[in-house]
């Protein structure tokens, strides 16, 4: 055994002997668990780590191929899914530009979902859910396999938009498959510039709910999680979106909240009719809507029109404002700027933060929208959405950093903890472990050595 | 009864209308000229328009659709169309996306101010579109000269040669500022209005800027507290050595140093 593979077993048994005395591990069931809060139960989550040197490092596991979905996690299990090409220079570009060209790999491409061991990174199955080369092209900073997988703990669903939809056991055994037709989603000034789906499937009670916005005929679905069967399906009068929808629970009912380019708009989440719609909104429309303080956020962030709005759950109707008003019974309140085009928001505490492909974070007061600070992070670009844990931001940047960042009122930079690799991915959170995906690798982050 | 079997023939009429005219941008975009051809023939909009104010000659021209855009133009399409989203000119995705021949076409066909696009053409580097520019219409004086100018600074010696040749004065000489002055600009400045840090710094007599993300780029001196940066039509002036104002795109944004270097 050489000295570099001893290193290695020492490592992953120290991080195993780290997790296993860690409380109960939360699941994290979809892009951004549970309601896309981007939230982690953990009370002592890792503040400082160096994934370049291990330290903090409880596993790290090649994962092949080109994704930027977000792992999930449930039980002792991750799930990650990924589209490996034939080609393999394929990589994003990351940084800021405004190019509207696609990746044309027409090489075949295996599509994956994977599972791997919480505690240790071992693979523990993996399927290959499609063979053949890609229906549609892809942005630079995007994948074949852009949103991310759900699971319900017995059920996994993975999508990959023109490539179909999937439900595996949590076994690995596939349990049914659906064409949703091609998704081409891309530039609605030009749709030979095709950029990829990205918006993640939701489970909703025994349901999965899709969202199919593209250039033509956009819809929104629910499938039997048992057989993939049709529940409801909504045509929306939409060009191509990258959010994922939100189900948020009211008094009365369950509303899928789904950003757009045409309207913002809610749904009964049993029978898919349309509750309310809301506009403008920017043509570009690639956030996540989501709720807290009662009330619903949702931003995006492609010029002129970059809006934030409040949104009182619960509401019917049309929603768009008055002229000249940014507030009404439906809504809390609203910016015409300050939207952001691709990480979602956060809420945490009492604000709402937004967070700047170029870095920018503002603090905004949740139930009034006043801005409460706005500071410039240090890293160059940023994609992945934030999420928070035991009073802190996390904020994963393109070049490979993750800045921790003091929930609150105040900013105040804890730490900048490098990966190694760039992030594209929205790390996601299993209790006090930090699951972040870098371009080529799954990183498992603990407190491991109490570090503060 | 008559009146309503008229209505529902308009209506019906108007319908076909409005297919055969989507159809028409579908094959402009997609570059099926024959489709474009029988499409014109059964009475399609030549300039009918997409959400966005596109026109068929527009689609096909922005994705270098070669032979539609030659039909197009034959058939008399406006060249140039400005969409109604971007307010950009057909002829600037072209460039962007260096379809040279369409540009080629369109210049030839353009009846847009040529000082409004010689820049633009310039910039592409491309001697043979900046020739079929000058050809198409004389640009005026300060547009041949400032052009000329941003040439010899990029380089381009093709298409400075042809600038020259067509009348452009060689620049003014540039306005010399000693190193010490340059000097105290050097540190990092923050803006009240934009979360933004300007970085200024000197190298071999020439003062710099480098915003956050950014790469850095030299100015050149107008006076000792001028300066600009004529590709990006940026123009800084110092009102004091801890403070300037930056102006671009029709913004006024107003610096003040926070940190010395």
């Amino acid at each position: 055994m050489s000295r570099q593979v001893r290193a290695s077993w020492r490592s992953v048994a120290l991080g195993a002997m780290a997790v296993a005395s860690l409380a109960t591990a939360a699941d994290w069931p979809q892009f951004r668990g549970p309601s896309a809060s981007g939230v982690g139960s953990g009370a002592k989550p890792p503040i400082r780590w160096d994934a370049t040197k291990g330290t903090n490092v409880v596993w790290k596991a090649e994962i092949p191929g080109l994704s930027d979905s977000s792992p999930i996690v449930w039980g002792d299990r991750v799930y990650v899914t990924t589209a490996i090409s034939s080609d393999p220079t394929q990589k994003f570009r990351t940084g800021l530009y405004g190019d509207t060209d696609s990746v044309n790999d027409l090489t075949p491409h295996q599509w994956k979902v994977m599972a791997l061991d919480k505690l240790t990174g071992k693979l523990l199955w993996q399927q290959t859910a499609h063979d053949g080369v890609p229906k549609t092209k892809r942005h630079p900073k995007s994948s074949q396999a852009s949103p991310s997988p759900a699971t319900n703990g017995s059920v996994v669903v993975a999508y990959f938009g023109s490539e179909g939809l999937y439900a595996y056991s949590s076994d690995g055994k596939l349990l049914w498959q659906k064409d949703l037709g091609i998704q081409s989603v891309g530039w609605f000034f030009d749709p030979d510039s095709e950029w990829g789906a990205a918006s993640s499937p939701v489970l909703y009670k025994n349901s999965v709910i899709v969202l199919c916005d593209r250039q033509k005929d956009s819809f929104i679905a629910a499938f039997d999680l048992k057989d993939g069967k049709e529940l409801w399906r909504t045509a929306r009068a939409e060009v191509s979106t990258w959010g994922t929808p939100t189900v948020v629970a009211g008094k009365d009912r369950s509303e899928v909240v789904t950003n757009g380019s045409k309207a913002i708009r809610g749904y009964d989440a049993d029978t898919g009719k349309e509750l309310w719609t809301l506009g403008p909104n920017s043509e570009i429309a690639c956030t996540t809507p989501v709720a807290g303080q009662g009330l619903i956020f949702v931003t995006a962030g492609y010029p002129p029109v970059q809006p934030i709005y409040a949104i009182r759950i619960g509401s019917t109707g049309n929603l768009t404002l008055a002229p000249g008003k940014d507030s009404s019974d439906a809504i809390a309140w609203s910016k015409p700027r300050g939207g952001v085009y691709l990480p979602s928001p956060i809420v945490y505490g009492d604000q709402l933060y937004t967070l700047g492909n170029n870095g920018i974070l503002t603090a905004y007061d949740a139930k009034t929208g006043n801005r409460v600070y706005q500071q410039r992070i240090e890293g160059d670009s940023f994609v992945a959405s934030p999420v928070a844990a035991a009073g802190n931001l996390y904020l994963a940047s393109e070049d490979g950093d993750v800045f921790v960042v003091k929930a609150g009122p105040q900013y105040e930079l804890i730490a900048k903890n490098p990966i190694g690799e760039p992030i594209l991915a929205t790390p996601a959170w299993a209790d006090d472990l930090l699951i972040v995906r870098g371009a080529s690798h799954l990183f498992a982050i603990a407190n491991k050595e109490g570090s503060k | 009864m008559h009146r309503s079997v008229l209505l529902i023939f308009a209506a019906s009429v108007g319908l076909c209308a409005g297919d055969v005219n989507e159809d028409l941008l579908e094959a402009a975009h997609t570059g099926d000229l024959s489709a474009v051809q029988a499409l014109i023939g059964k009475g399609a909009a030549l300039e009918t328009k997409t959400a966005y104010g596109q026109t068929p000659l527009y689609l096909a021209a922005m994705n270098g659709r070669e032979e539609v855009v030659r039909f197009l133009l034959d058939k008399g399409a406006n060249p140039d169309v400005h969409d109604s989203f971007y307010h950009a000119s057909m002829l600037d995705f072209v460039l962007m996306r260096k379809h040279y021949g369409v540009a080629k076409m369109l210049i030839r066909k353009g009846t847009a101010n040529p000082d409004r696009i010689l820049a633009t053409v310039a910039e592409a580097g491309n001697a043979d579109l900046v020739e079929a520019l000058l050809e198409a219409g004389k640009p005026s004086q300060p547009a041949l000269d400032k052009t000329y100018e941003a040439a010899l600074s990029e380089k381009q010696t093709d298409v400075a040669a042809l600038l020259k040749k067509a009348g452009a004065h060689e620049p003014a000489p540039a306005f010399v500022v000693d190193a010490k002055t340059l000097e105290v600009y050097a540190g990092t400045y923050k803006s009240d209005q934009i979360p933004l840090d300007i970085k200024a710094s000197t190298k071999e007599g020439r003062l710099y800027f480098q915003a956050t993300g950014q790469p850095e780029f030299a100015l050149k001196p107008k006076s000792a507290t001028q300066f600009e940066f004529a590709p990006a039509q940026v123009e800084v002036e110092f009102d004091s050595p801890s403070s300037f104002t930056l102006k671009q795109g029709g913004g006024s944004y107003h610096f003040k140093k926070a940190v010395t270097q």
